[in-house]
């Protein structure tokens, strides 16, 4: 059984990874921060099975898009009527290219964004294979058209 | 905004992750909000399910009615609570770090599982109430009062279409998923 500070240090190093699946799969605030935690729940459950034999990144990356794409609950909207006016939001700091990046990736049906997911992270088709349980060479037929959907929401024009 | 660039933003992200993360997410929890969510709705469930099972025998004259529609009334109502502890199960059941296509396959068989005793137990208890409730009308079987049947027939049958529509949708999304990554290209 492995420790709780070991795991909660390799959580902290991949947390990125947290980040982008929920963005990728959720719309609102509030459902990416909910994903990232059931995201964490189930890694915690998974990881006594994890033995090392792959990079952590990729076994996380596995849990995750597991989760994501697993859910089945169909997310409520929580309705809450505060007494005062809530502050105006903070200035967004973000890369304007991130936010676009991650809106044409929502565009896409779930299966084509998990592969995009782990192209980006620059996985070897061998590797998004053995993520998603496909052969390589499908993977790489199915990549092509991902990415060519993907350009062409980036750049409608072209 | 090329493929290249695209790559290197998305990796950028790995490195201001933590930034990105309000404080309270860099707690760990061991649970999730939604599962936290069917705890309470299992706790309210279940109370109502068990006040239910302690009154219905004196509140509705069980004393008057046939053992069997009782007994099974009461049988039925313990089946609902357990299975609800079982929906609570799945919602929490480890997800597992097998490929994807595994495990989505893995998830719909427990889905489909769930769904069908749950519709089934659902229907079950329901008639079973409807039979308790009218064990003791007078002259049931006339020609007459065979409206009732007709009209608990048909409450049946809408409550098992809407509760088989719910599953339904709840598993299309999954089904999608898991149809994409099977077809070979």
């Amino acid at each position: 059984m492995q420790s709780e500070a070991t795991f909660l240090h390799h959580l902290r190093q991949h947390r990125g990874i947290l980040v982008k699946v929920s963005r990728i799969y959720a719309d609102r605030t509030e459902d990416r921060l909910d994903l990232q935690q059931e995201i964490t729940y189930q890694l915690w459950k998974a990881y006594p099975s994890y033995r090392g034999d792959s990079a952590f990144s990729t076994w996380l990356y596995r849990v995750a898009l597991n989760t994501a794409l697993g859910r089945f609950r169909r997310r409520t909207l929580r309705l809450f009527y505060p007494t005062t006016l809530p502050e105006p939001p903070a200035p967004n700091n973000e890369d304007p290219a991130l936010e676009r990046l991650f809106t044409a990736i929502r565009q896409l049906p779930r299966s084509d964004r998990a592969l995009l997911a782990l192209y980006l992270e620059d996985l070897s088709l061998k590797e998004i294979g053995e993520v998603l349980g496909i052969t390589a060479n499908n993977a790489g037929v199915k990549l092509h058209r991902a990415r060519t959907k993907l350009k062409s929401i980036l750049n409608p024009s072209s | 905004m090329n493929l290249e660039s695209a790559k290197h933003t998305w990796q950028q992200i790995n490195t201001d992750a933590t930034a990105q993360l309000p404080p309270d997410q860099l707690q760990v929890r061991w649970s999730h909000p939604a599962l936290d969510g069917l705890r309470r709705q299992l706790v309210f469930e279940g109370a109502c399910w068990i006040i239910f099972l302690a009154v219905f025998y004196t509140g509705l004259d069980g004393d008057q009615r046939p053992i069997g529609w009782t007994v099974a009334l009461a049988l039925g109502l313990l089946l609902l609570i357990a299975h609800a502890v079982a929906g609570y199960r799945l919602a929490a059941r480890p997800i597992g770090a097998e490929p994807v296509r595994e495990a989505i396959s893995r998830q719909i068989g427990a889905i489909r599982s769930y769904s069908r005793v749950s519709i089934i137990l659902r229907t079950l208890t329901l008639l079973i109430l409807f039979g308790f409730l009218l064990s003791n009308v007078p002259d049931l079987w006339q020609w007459s009062r065979f409206w009732v049947a007709g009209a608990i027939l048909a409450f049946t049958a809408i409550t098992l279409f809407v509760q088989f529509r719910f599953w339904r949708s709840r598993m299309r999304k999954l089904k999608d998923t898991l149809h994409a990554l099977d077809v070979e290209e």
